[in-house]
């Protein structure tokens, strides 16, 4: 089959590669339909994920066709239509029985690697870098989707393939990221990143109950996206003091959550952004916590952070006397799916959210090193290139 | 280290009765115990705070001398500072060379030796604990039926059932090397403990396997800590190398342990082991850290297949 692979730091290329196999019970083999890049991967392309190995395939926001099935597994069938959480749980062990998928006991067998540096190892996720366990990701023709009940949900006709693509990763994690927040009615929430899961966190933020809901950006187009699809209140940090601004906007108050869509690749402005670039491209910290930085100080008293953009290692000058004598809440980590999906699907049937639009370059999967190149540079309105490896 | 009362008292008591203790799952692992045990005594102690300065600045100081001389005596430097203000050298302790030994002791050193014997006792065990989410009777019962082991032990080639809970193990190590053991059931405490002798095939005692299970708080599950016992002492020199390169290979006796653990619950858990095995494009050359990565994690798993398990592979059809 063909698949995107990985070759080293912003080298990808399309290869020929053997067809997966059904190794477990509980595996099944998926035909890709549909396969979007996300901001995620840019940290693989750039290098500041650690761990990746040349040939990996990447990818791991898909849905596509059932091919076979392990003997273990009785809900799927044959030709089923279904999406896939982009991470792997296996539903047994404590954590998922909890709801709590990503931190799944059983699904990263890189544990040698990533108890050292984390100290406890997290569930693993579909082509995203051997720490997170190493699995072949979903760029390619076929996947095999271990765990294959518990992370696939079946597309109800009514819903597009375009639609049901991002509930297997933009959507659970812009939700997640609402969620984690605890809005109650009347709050006031800000978004940082207007990417595909930054437009998705602020669309649940209003399903939950936010009355205000202030987006920041740097690219007008996304902007306008956030303000027009999504009605949020937009804030170009080129333009103005972010902290102050939300300060302001909020009557002096701070918004009461703010959500971090960023992470560890953010970009700013002044001096702090020149320190965090030249101290993450000199290896003394991975990843650049711009957001957070600004997430904690714009924050209320006693309000919530929850982040939701991906950091992978460590960060330098976190204010972190801010966040214990605001006595802020921290909240984060990667998205339990499994525990979103059911209800994101009847959300998207009842016409409360429709995810589609993010799908500004489909694309063939040939074309893939191209369509990480306009996102990349976010050129050309890209929000998201979604390939079409099984066409 | 801090010295407070309760630490003593627990240090005194694991040194007193490790085995013991060792076996229990809430008893503090000896491999967790930090290894600052002061080895220098005195008037050697302020001759390397006298000497490490004067390396220091010989280094920064002379022209010259060659620049790898340089970065030798910088480390040398360091490290005699380091052990003159500590107490503490590393070299000693590879060596196992203490100029303290039979000096009297003060309080300290008295805490500090309870502490050198468990750090000895942990050069011939290997602890893990790990917690599985199944009754504590179900887990006692696969672990006790040796059939079984070969599920999640793979460097199990064959086993041979024995009377009263023993067997014969025939082992390949990822080296490829053989080895065959038999193994004795001496004790097996319902649902809390169950020990093991090793031996060679001539009767030669290699250790002992100690499993120790015990319900874990908060409706968790079990908890079930395995303790594999080497007879002997091993030197530090040699014992610290070996053990370096066993790690870089993934095959260091604590990474064994873990490994067997983590497999088994996931076994029991979700009736099979995870696996990334998968396709992927044409590798180049892999950075170390890869390398690292690549134990073990690309294999695929064999299946369960013990008497009474009826998964099968499927293959994919196209």
């Amino acid at each position: 089959m063909r698949a995107l692979c990985w070759k080293g730091v912003n080298e990808l290329a399309v290869e020929t590669v053997p067809d997966p196999t059904i190794l477990n019970p509980s595996d099944a083999i998926v035909r890709v339909k549909l396969s979007s890049v996300c901001g995620s991967d840019l940290h693989l392309l750039d290098g500041y994920m650690p761990s990746m190995r040349s040939g990996d395939i990447i990818g791991h926001e898909f849905m596509g066709e059932v091919v076979a099935v392990g003997s273990g597994v009785r809900k799927l069938k044959i030709g089923d239509r279904v999406l896939v959480v982009s991470v792997i749980g296996c539903g047994a062990c404590w954590y998922c029985r909890r709801g709590e998928w990503s931190l799944c006991d059983n699904t990263n067998p890189s544990d040698q690697a990533m108890d050292p540096l984390f100290g406890q190892t997290t569930a693993g996720i579909f082509g995203y870098s051997h720490l997170l366990g190493g699995y072949a990701g979903s760029h390619a023709e076929y996947i095999r989707v271990p765990f294959a009940e518990q992370g696939s949900f079946k597309i109800p006709d009514g819903i597009a393939d375009q639609a049901a693509l991002f509930l297997s990763d933009a959507v659970p994690t812009g939700f997640m990221a609402a969620d984690l927040c605890g809005i109650t009615p009347g709050d006031v929430v800000a978004v940082w990143g207007c990417g595909a899961v930054g437009l998705m966190a602020i669309r649940s933020a209003y399903l939950l109950g936010a009355e205000r809901v202030i987006a920041i950006d740097r690219f007008p187009e996304r902007l306008r996206l956030a303000e027009q699809r999504e009605g949020a209140e937009t804030l170009n940090y080129e333009l103005f003091d972010v902290t102050e601004a939300l300060k302001e906007m909020t009557g002096g108050r701070g918004p009461d959550a703010c959500i971090d869509a960023v992470g560890m690749e953010a970009h700013g402005v002044g001096l702090a952004y020149t320190y965090d670039r030249i101290k993450q491209a000199a290896r003394l910290e991975s990843d650049r916590p711009i957001v957070l930085r600004e997430a904690i100080l714009a924050c209320r008293k006693g309000g919530t952070v929850s982040v939701i953009g991906v950091y992978g290692g460590m960060v330098d000058k976190i204010p972190f006397g801010a966040a214990m004598n605001k006595g802020l809440t921290l909240r984060m980590g990667q998205q339990h799916g499994q525990k979103y999906v059911p209800q994101l699907l009847e959300r998207v049937e009842r016409g409360e959210l429709d995810p589609s639009y993010l799908c500004t370059h489909p694309m063939s999967l040939e074309e893939a090193p191209r369509g990480y190149e306009l996102f990349k540079t976010k050129s050309d309105g890209c929000l998201r290139a979604v390939f079409r490896p099984g066409a | 280290m801090s010295a407070n009362t309760g630490e003593i008292s627990t240090s005194v008591e694991l040194t007193r009765r490790p085995r013991r203790l060792l076996a229990r799952t809430e008893a503090v692992p000896a491999h967790a115990i930090r290894r600052r045990i002061a080895n220098v005594g005195g008037a050697e102690r302020w001759a390397s705070v006298v000497a490490g300065p004067l390396a220091l600045r010989w280094a920064a100081r002379s022209r010259r001398t060659s620049v790898p001389t340089r970065l030798a005596l910088f480390a040398v430097g360091t490290l005699l500072v380091e052990r003159g203000v500590t107490g503490v050298c590393r070299l000693y302790r590879w060596l196992g060379v203490d100029s303290l030994r039979g000096v009297p002791h003060t309080g300290r050193r008295v805490l500090e030796e309870a502490h050198s014997d468990l750090v000895a006792a942990s050069r011939r065990s290997v602890e893990r604990t790990v917690t599985i989410m199944r009754p504590l009777a179900e887990l006692h019962a696969t672990l006790r039926n040796v059939l079984r082991w070969p599920m999640f032990v793979d460097a199990i080639e064959s086993v041979e059932a024995r009377d009263a809970g023993g067997a014969v193990l025939h082992l390949r190590g990822a080296d490829g090397r053989r080895l065959t053991c038999v193994l004795a059931l001496v004790q097996d405490q319902p649902d809390a403990e169950l020990v093991w002798d090793v031996s060679d095939q001539g009767g030669r005692r290699l250790g002992r396997l100690i499993v120790a299970l015990g319900p874990a708080a908060g409706a968790r599950g079990t908890e079930v800590r395995l303790t594999a016992q080497v007879e002997g002492d091993g030197d530090g020199a040699t014992m610290t190398v070996a053990s370096w390169a066993a790690k870089l290979a993934g095959e260091a006796p604590e990474q064994q342990v873990r490994r067997i653990l983590r497999r088994f619950k996931q076994l029991m858990e979700t009736g099979e082991i995870t696996t990334a095995a998968g396709p992927s494009g044409t590798r180049q050359s892999d950075p170390v850290l890869g390398r690292i990565l690549r134990t073990r994690t690309d294999a695929p798993p064999r299946l369960p297949r013990s008497p009474g398990s009826s998964q099968t592979t499927a293959r994919e059809e196209d």
